[in-house]
């Protein structure tokens, strides 16, 4: 957690935490193991929401729900980290995205965003496609203007709670650029696969748009792509941070507590030198996660780059540290009983979504303008 | 003083004092001081110091105000060890008189000190040096060697950990002694480093060097603990955290990846996809130990974090600075081992070969991992078998061992 934290974010966290020690103990986790679906799911959403979390990024004026500070990123940031650290499933990066976007628009859709804040409604954010494409431009799915409708085709791929949502915000080329489009699940026309996953407490699937039909409103002709898409990825980001960071203590734990040849494992320069470097890597996950979020609270020019540095960065280095942990632990943190493996299956996951290191490496070699190819053509 | 309006104040000076450093070469060591008193004229020395000892009295985020501000300009570049890990030592540990007496000498730039710590025999074990003091009288006379002090050569003073006491424990029988370089008896050698011609690190020999009763720095038997506290200003200063902050380039100034694409450039074909990685590879790495320096010096500043965070820091430089060198040499490919111009070591090669310094020089990595672990974290010590006897026995026992 940043150090920097006002007292209102600092009570904020503090009750999520109580909140998620008291009703979500990491033995409470077994039940929802490959079960992050139906009702139960929706049970626990609307208990979350109860304390808050669909609505951060509320515009002002929606009733009891609202934003909790000037900086809602941060806000949202600082939930993901801490649930993100109990492993809570949750729709909370679908929710925010979906809020974001209507926030920017409060006349389109006003009954869903209703629905959506008081949890009634789930909301899933439909970005990637198959084979690993996030980046906006990147995208092959369509709305067509066919006179007061939109016609959607395309193939969404890894939306998280896909099976369960209400509603998606799809993100899709217009004529003018791409668009965020609100498609309640059950249109015709649009068919959801569940996918079988790594991470066994958060659920993927797949959405086939083929001529799916919604009102033209369905546009949030005001919401901002690029920023829902930084958004989304800084809540991630956030999430995979609180994992780390929770799976480093737990193996920490074990390092001062485990005894072998008469003295703590953890005294061993072997395993100590090694934890050094996770302390490392664990903490310039936490640096370089807080800037990339102040860069696009802030709005600052250097967003998408930092953005892109954080996604790096944590993206090896979550996946590294999560294995280093496993090996500290040795023979316990092979097996289904203890909880490493959820860790390992989070933050795995969490890397491949929204872009993996790869692909945001060569985003920031194309940012930085490696090949020199804006000043060529800026002449200069 | 408030932040914003210092900030302002000491644009509006820099402008007017100093000089852009763009195009200038780095300053010699006389410069180095002229510029140095001429910061102090202007008020900008010694700016988290005591009043009383010819600091002003503000806080680290005021000296990391005021670099920031004079990153462009034409700054001290070899005071950094007198400025940031002495002087803020010698206000942990030394007398008020001895303060008086140095510190405003040290903040203008008329003294400038260095480390005497590490010695041919050993490094890592710090506490194990054998320079030995001896007392005559009310002198003490110092024989003995140290090594990699950077800079000794121009500096007037150096901090010089010794032995005084052969059957104390290891860590007891030391004292730190204020040495004058330019005392009779003192030699000072450079080192070429691997690539052949930098020479920032030196050997001192000591032949008698007889210093008064003023020169012990604390307290007889009582050198470790100092030692301690220079070796965590080290660390914070190279980290550019603590009295270090700002007197190391950092900020998105100094995060670049140019000298890689210049070196890419000699190599004379386009840049793939390959290369792209490598060079963002390089620059997130550059940036995070950036932003996790920011992190920990907002943890100082909030008193959520206490103890040596700059060894962290210094450990992801070490590492940092390894794979960059790496990064270049594989950009490089066959334009890194064989090239045409007059240069010694080609675009890439001084870096290459100086890879490892910051993860050797001024604790190793392993030392950096083992006060992590064992300092923030908490993590037990390895037994060492020199512990609870006396220096001298652990000499016989090491001399037994070698016969």
């Amino acid at each position: 957690m940043r150090f920097d934290l006002t007292e209102e974010r600092r009570s904020l966290a503090d009750i999520v935490a109580q909140f998620l020690a008291k009703e979500l103990p990491s033995t409470e986790l077994r039940p929802w193991l490959g079960a992050v679906s139906g009702r139960a799911y929706r049970d626990w959403w609307r208990r979350c929401g109860g304390l808050g979390w669909s609505g951060i990024f509320a515009p002002p004026g929606t009733g009891e729900y609202g934003p909790l500070s000037e900086a809602p990123l941060l806000d949202a940031a600082l939930v993901a980290e801490v649930s993100g650290r109990a492993l809570c499933p949750s729709p909370l990066v679908g929710t925010s995205a979906a809020v974001a976007a209507l926030a920017a628009d409060p006349g389109t859709a006003a009954s869903i965003l209703a629905a959506v804040l008081d949890c009634t409604s789930i909301a899933a954010y439909a970005l990637e496609e198959p084979g690993g494409v996030w980046e906006l431009d990147e995208l092959a799915t369509t709305a067509r203007v066919e006179g007061n409708e939109l016609v959607i085709d395309g193939t969404k791929a890894m939306v998280a709670d896909a099976g369960t949502a209400d509603v998606l915000l799809v993100a899709c080329h217009l004529d003018n650029g791409v668009g965020l489009v609100l498609v309640p699940a059950q249109t015709a026309g649009t068919t959801v696969h569940e996918q079988r996953g790594l991470d066994l407490l958060r659920s993927f699937g797949t959405v086939r748009f083929e001529g799916a039909r919604v009102g033209r409103d369905a546009l949030i002709a005001k919401a901002d792509p690029p920023s829902v898409l930084q958004l989304a990825t800084c809540l991630q980001l956030a999430e995979t941070v609180g994992a780390l960071d929770s799976l480093f203590d737990l193996t920490l734990a074990y390092a001062r507590s485990r005894y072998a040849f008469g003295r703590p494992i953890g005294s061993f320069q072997a395993l100590k030198h090694r934890i050094a470097d996770l302390l490392l890597s664990v903490e310039g996950c936490k640096g370089t996660v807080d800037a990339a979020i102040d860069a696009v609270s802030a709005g600052s020019p250097d967003s998408d780059l930092l953005v892109s540095v954080a996604k790096v960065y944590v993206g090896d280095r979550c996946v590294q540290v999560a294995q280093q942990c496993t090996q500290i632990l040795g023979g316990i943190g092979l097996t289904w009983e203890h909880d490493a493996h959820l860790y390992l299956r989070r933050v795995t996951t969490n890397r491949a979504v929204f872009g993996t290191p790869e692909q945001h490496r060569a985003r920031i070699a194309r940012l930085l303008d490696v090949k020199g190819q804006k000043r060529g053509e800026d002449g200069s | 003083m408030d932040l914003e309006q210092y900030r302002s104040e000491a644009r509006a000076w820099l402008a007017a004092a100093m000089r852009p450093k763009a195009g200038l070469p780095l300053p010699t060591d006389a410069e180095d001081r002229a510029l140095q008193a001429k910061l102090a004229d202007g008020g900008y020395a010694g700016i988290a110091f005591p009043v009383e000892y010819g600091g002003r009295g503000l806080t680290l985020k005021h000296q990391e105000v005021f670099y920031e501000e004079a990153e462009p300009y034409e700054l001290p570049s070899g005071l950094r060890v007198s400025l940031a890990m002495i002087a803020p030592t010698l206000l942990d540990c030394a007398s008020p008189e001895f303060l008086a007496e140095h510190m405003p000498r040290i903040i203008r730039g008329e003294e400038k000190w260095i480390q005497l710590l590490s010695e041919p025999s050993g490094g890592s074990d710090l506490a194990g040096v054998l320079t030995r003091a001896t007392q005559d009288g009310d002198e003490w006379v110092i024989n003995g060697s140290k090594v990699w002090s950077t800079d000794a050569t121009s500096a007037d003073y150096g901090l010089c950990l010794a032995r005084n006491d052969f059957d104390l424990p290891k860590h007891h029988g030391l004292t730190m002694f204020a040495l004058p370089l330019r005392a009779p008896g003192v030699t000072i050698n450079r080192i070429a480093k691997s690539d052949g011609w930098d020479q920032e690190f030196c050997q001192e020999f000591f032949d008698d060097v007889r210093l008064g009763p003023d020169a012990v720095v604390g307290q007889v038997n009582e050198g470790w603990p100092v030692a301690q506290r220079l070796l965590v200003h080290e660390r914070n200063t190279t980290g550019g955290v603590g009295y270090g902050v700002g007197l190391h380039p950092k900020g998105k100034q100094a995060v670049s990846i140019d000298d890689l694409l210049a070196a890419v450039a000699t190599r004379g074909t386009a840049i793939s996809q390959a290369d792209e990685q490598l060079l963002a590879e390089a620059y997130v790495n550059s940036v995070v130990l950036d932003q996790l320096s920011e992190r920990i010096m907002t943890g100082f500043g909030t008193g959520a974090l206490t103890g040596p965070w700059g060894s962290l820091l210094k450990l992801g430089a070490g590492l940092r600075n390894h794979r960059r060198a790496e990064i270049a040499i594989e950009l490089c490919g066959p334009a890194a081992v064989a090239w045409e111009d007059g240069s010694d070591n080609g675009p890439v090669g001084s870096a290459w070969l100086n890879a490892m310094v910051v993860s050797v020089a001024g604790g190793t990595n392993e030392m950096q991992r083992n006060t992590v672990t064992e300092r923030l974290l908490g993590l037990p010590r390895e037994p060492a078998d020199d512990r609870g006897i006396s220096f001298s026995e652990s000499l016989r026992r090491r001399l037994t061992a070698n016969t």
